[in-house]
């Protein structure tokens, strides 16, 4: 970076704040530092090297500098035709003079890494590969290979193996095979002698593609199925191996479109955005003047002139991919000239506030409950089966089932309440009676119309459970209930496989079930461990939350 | 004149971690089935992970698994690697929990041989005991010669509506009770201590002018991320970061069937926009996934999409939320998130930076705030809140940002929009010094019934 960093965590934090960094943790006996980025976005600070070249300017100690080509490397990469349904795009340079030392090198691997996962979109869309330049001769053949056929050794590994069996045995084919495994014919890298580079975007061979730090000059290729991605990527990559002092070469890819020109990468050049003063103001809420907003971007890593009275010309350096749209350039802005120097202000307007009505009902309903003595609780919606079937003797209940639930005890949403009070029960056992509890909460229908339609419900339910807990206990509750709201309705004997016949009631209002009333089966009762009788209600209470 | 017989019986019950085992098996069960699975040997570290355990319990696993003589540990350069030949049959630990399951039960009813397994769940925080007392009243025949045969009107318990209205009152002598002796504890009704401080959380952000937005807990991957601008292909949006449906696994897009296709337009190429969209082909397959609604923004987008729409306007949620995670002291599966947004043409960085210090001091109490820049995929600019309580130092409260215009064009809306999150769990935590999220959810009954109101 050129000047000595804090060694502090606040005065660490501080400065990486123009970066959207904060410390993770310090090692202190490493003198090291781990720091969590937090724009998942924004590739080319992902690095020591970038973060050092963005403080560089935000402190002032240096202006931007585009990095620039010191020539064209001579490699020249034919790119065969068969790759256009499966990676079609590959971009490469030679950046010379570089002898990494242990932490470059490190730093460049983890950085890597990073964009192969987020930015390469798990090497789906990009993927990185570093080679030993001296040991490679032009021209590169970037082809496909039969996997059966083709075969070399992989990195980490001291046997040849065929692509499939690398893709099959090796930890990083078993990782992103996938991407190429569909295809009957699997992408090849090899160079002007025959000798396979890898098998993108999996793996590198042994010999040709370790990097060490003796190494002067080094292969950056990038292969994937984005032209734009790739060419980012590569750009990102040699710019932070510029930045420890390796100088660009170019390359030439030629692609198999007729009488197509090669394409020469990496393509250094910057992006120009015009932006207006008064729309980055009205934007920042401020009134900067051109100049010092020149002074700012350039802080922040953008050389700017003013072009007329309004407009700025914004020079955004090859590396930056994230700037879209004129906002990336606020903020960008924002961040240079120091959010916390800006004024809030609350914003200059009048809005009526106000509780949703499906709110306002459910709290008129916890009032009574409360009144009548009962205890509100707070359960989870999304349990399992188990809970909400199985243990209340039902068969068969259709229901929102998890593609990837992570516990056996969180599966699938809740299509009533009841079962999510018994589950909180079942641990009370040890705990005074009697218990009378309540919970107003979510539940999730599956439609019956097979559309994959849902509907998202509120439900109250109240249970009571002691020595002389009863139907008419909790009739007096659910008929206090419904008086208080006044909602017409009437108690018609019913079944349910959860309840004891005789003492069991549907809750209609006019031709609409709304619910059920009842004493629990002994048999569900013991289900949930409990010993004593239990006597419940549940409700669905219009208006509900409409998906 | 009455005889007590007071029997005091120990019982032990599952706490919340032996719920857990109890469902998912031992930490050190767990660790050595993985790693028997994958041919017996495994570092210590590899297996922990892979049976869903944080790093932190691998010192507890090595040192059971040790004790219980269930493997070995090789200390290689590498690290510890665990040893394990056999998978070891069912011990004393797991026959106790079994039994216990559910519910609680004395002591001694488990048989003698168990006791030493029932030990060393307690002091693991597996298993935790009460005292249950009986008591048996009885009374003795000096008792029963003091029970007046006739009603003197010397001392009486109670007034009776008889003795008022006639006037006997004058003439009885009302027995004298000791007013500071216990008397029976009541278990009232009382709202949950949880839902308690969210609604005054809304109470206050009525205050400002916020209005409430409800909606679903299943959206459509259009709505939960599409329309926020998450390309479809980012690896945030994979199985590790959402719950997706396997039943039902798709909706219609049909009800935003006017705006799909801009949305589609502004990911591939930006649209209208002015931006340079994501350069990929959007998929409408994907876009009608369902997903549990993994964050508040998605209501904010419903907020924009909905014809009460008033600009300007100030919206919130105090949104149930779903991410794929393992319960543990700091994360939940299920949470809530406060979200909201406001909308106006005049609307600016320093308006947003306004917003957030306002729900600094009156929903947080906080004494003084800070902003550092902070990024979230659909805002651009992005602000973290600080806000500093005298105290408790500084912690990060809050998110904020503008929104995209890629999010906010396609979706008919020309005004600047802040969107704005806070951390109101971690406030509760902080108020209430509660040290595991979990408690939130709590099914302990009585520590639900012990938390004071004010």
């Amino acid at each position: 970076m050129g000047q000595k960093v804090p060694r502090d965590e606040d005065g660490l934090n501080e400065l990486l704040g123009y970066v959207k960094g904060d410390v993770e943790s310090l090692d202190e006996q490493n003198d090291g530092v781990s720091i969590e980025v937090k724009d998942s976005n924004h590739p080319d600070i992902w690095s020591v090297e970038g973060i050092a070249r963005a403080l560089r300017t935000h402190l002032g100690l240096a202006k931007p500098k585009a990095p620039i080509l010191s020539g064209n490397s001579g490699l020249r990469v034919t790119v065969d035709r068969r790759l256009g349904p499966i990676r079609p795009f590959i971009a490469t340079s030679v950046v010379r003079n570089v002898k990494p030392s242990e932490n470059a090198l490190k730093s460049w691997i983890s950085l890597q890494e990073k964009m192969d996962l987020t930015y390469g979109r798990k090497r789906k869309r990009a993927s990185i590969g570093f080679y030993q330049a001296d040991l490679i001769k032009s021209p590169l053949r970037y082809a496909v290979g039969d996997p059966d056929d083709a075969a070399f050794v992989p990195l980490g590994s001291t046997e040849k193996m065929t692509l499939r069996e690398i893709v099959e045995k090796h930890p990083k084919g078993i990782e992103y095979g996938t991407i190429i495994s569909s295809f009957k014919e699997w992408p090849l890298l090899t160079d002007g002698e025959g000798k396979i580079l890898s098998l993108p975007p999996i793996i590198n061979s042994n010999d040709l593609g370790k990097v060490n730090t003796d190494t002067k000059n080094i292969l950056v290729e990038v292969t994937g199925t984005n032209a734009t991605t790739v060419g980012n990527t590569l750009k990102i990559v040699v710019a932070a191996l510029a930045e420890r002092g390796g100088k660009i070469y170019s390359c030439n890819q030629t692609y198999p479109d007729k009488g197509a020109k090669p394409v020469i990468t990496p393509d250094l050049k910057s992006s120009f955005k015009e932006l207006s003063v008064s729309y980055a103001n009205r934007l920042l809420g401020a009134s900067f003047k051109p100049a010092e907003m020149i002074r700012a971007f350039v802080r922040a890593g953008h050389p700017a002139r003013q072009v007329s009275k309004d407009m700025l010309r914004v020079e955004s350096l090859c590396y930056r991919s994230d700037i879209m749209h004129q906002v990336d350039l606020v903020e960008d802005l924002a961040i240079a000239l120091d959010i916390n120097k800006l004024d809030p202000e609350w914003p200059r307007i009048w809005t009526l506030g106000g509780l949703a009505p499906e709110t306002e009902r459910n709290e008129t309903l916890a009032e009574v409950m409360i009144g009548l003595g009962y205890q509100e609780l707070l359960t989870y919606s999304l349990t399992s089966p188990e809970v909400f079937v199985d243990k209340m003797g039902i068969e068969h209940e259709n229901h929102v089932q998890l593609l990837n639930p992570k516990m056996s005890t969180h599966t699938a949403m809740r299509s009533w309440l009841l079962p999510s009070i018994l589950n909180l029960l079942k641990d009370n056992t040890h705990v005074d009676y009697p218990q009378k509890v309540f919970e107003i909460g979510p539940c999730v229908l599956v439609k019956e119309n097979g559309e994959g339609q849902t509907e998202t419900r509120y439900k109250i339910a109240a249970v009571t459970i002691h020595t002389a807990a009863g139907f008419t206990e909790i009739r007096s509750c659910l008929d206090t209930l419904l008086a208080s709201i006044g909602l017409q309705f009437q108690v018609v004997p019913t079944t349910r496989p959860s309840f004891l016949e005789g003492r069991t009631g549907e809750v209609m209002s006019g031709q609409k079930r709304i619910g059920v009333v009842g004493e629990l089966h002994p048999k569900i009762i013991r289900a949930w461990g409990l010993s004593l009788p239990v006597a419940a209600f549940e409700l669905e209470i219009p208006p509900t939350v409409v998906a | 004149m009455v005889q007590e017989q007071t029997t005091r019986t120990t019982e032990v019950f599952c706490t919340e971690e032996g719920h857990d085992y109890l469902a998912n098996g031992l930490p050190e069960r767990r660790v050595v089935t993985v790693v028997h699975d994958s041919g017996g040997k495994l570092s210590v570290s590899d297996a922990v992970e892979q049976a869903g355990l944080p790093l932190d319990f691998v010192s507890i696993v090595t040192g059971w698994i040790s004790r219980k003589g269930w493997g070995k540990i090789e200390k290689t350069s590498s690290g510890n690697i665990l040893v394990i030949l056999k998978n070891p049959p069912k011990d004393e630990d797991e026959e106790v929990l079994a039994r216990i399951g559910q519910v609680s039960i004395p002591i001694d009813e488990l048989p003698p041989n168990l006791k030493q397994a029932v030990d060393r769940l307690l002091k693991r925080n597996i298993l935790a005991s009460k005292e249950r007392t009986q008591r048996k009243l009885e009374i003795t025949p000096q008792g029963l010669n003091a029970i007046p045969i006739q009603a003197s009107v010397d001392e009486v318990s109670g007034l009776t509506s008889e003795m008022i209205l006639s006037g006997d009152w004058e003439k009885i002598r009302l027995r004298v009770y000791n007013v500071s002796s216990p008397v029976p504890s009541l278990n009232p009704g009382k709202y949950h201590p949880y839902l308690r401080f969210l609604r005054t959380v809304k109470r206050k952000l009525v205050a400002l002018g916020f209005r409430e937005a409800v909606g679903p807990l299943v959206e459509t991957a259009f709505i939960n991320d599409d329309c926020l601008y998450m390309p479809q292909d980012h690896p945030a949006r994979e199985i590790h970061d959402l719950y997706y449906l396997k039943h039902p696994s798709k909706a219609s897009l049909e009800p935003w069937k006017d705006i799909v296709d801009k949305v589609a337009q502004t990911h591939e190429n930006g649209w209208k926009t002015g931006s340079a969209g994501w350069g990929y082909k959007y998929s409408r397959e994907e876009a009608s996934k369902l997903v549990l609604r993994s964050h508040g923004t998605a209501l904010s987008v419903r907020s924009m999409l909905s014809k009460d729409l008033q600009i300007p306007g100030k919206y919130f949620a105090i949104a149930r939320c779903f991410r794929p995670e393992l319960l543990d002291r700091t994360h939940l599966t299920e949470f809530n998130q406060a979200e909201g947004i406001v909308l106006d043409p005049s609307l600016s960085l320093r308006n947003l930076l306004g917003v957030l210090e306002m729900f600094a001091r009156e929903v947080a109490g906080a004494d003084k705030v800070r902003f550092k820049p902070d990024y979230f995929p659909f805002t651009e600019p992005s602000v973290e809140l600080q806000a500093y309580k005298e105290g408790y130092g500084w912690m990060e409260f809050g998110g904020s940002g503008i929104f995209r215009p890629e999010v906010t064009e396609p979706l008919g809306i020309k005004v600047p929009v802040i969107a704005w999150g806070l951390g109101i769990d971690r406030l509760y935590m902080m108020n209430q010094q509660i040290q595991d999220i979990r408690q939130l959810f709590t099914t302990d009954l009585e520590w639900i019934r012990q938390q004071k109101v004010g």
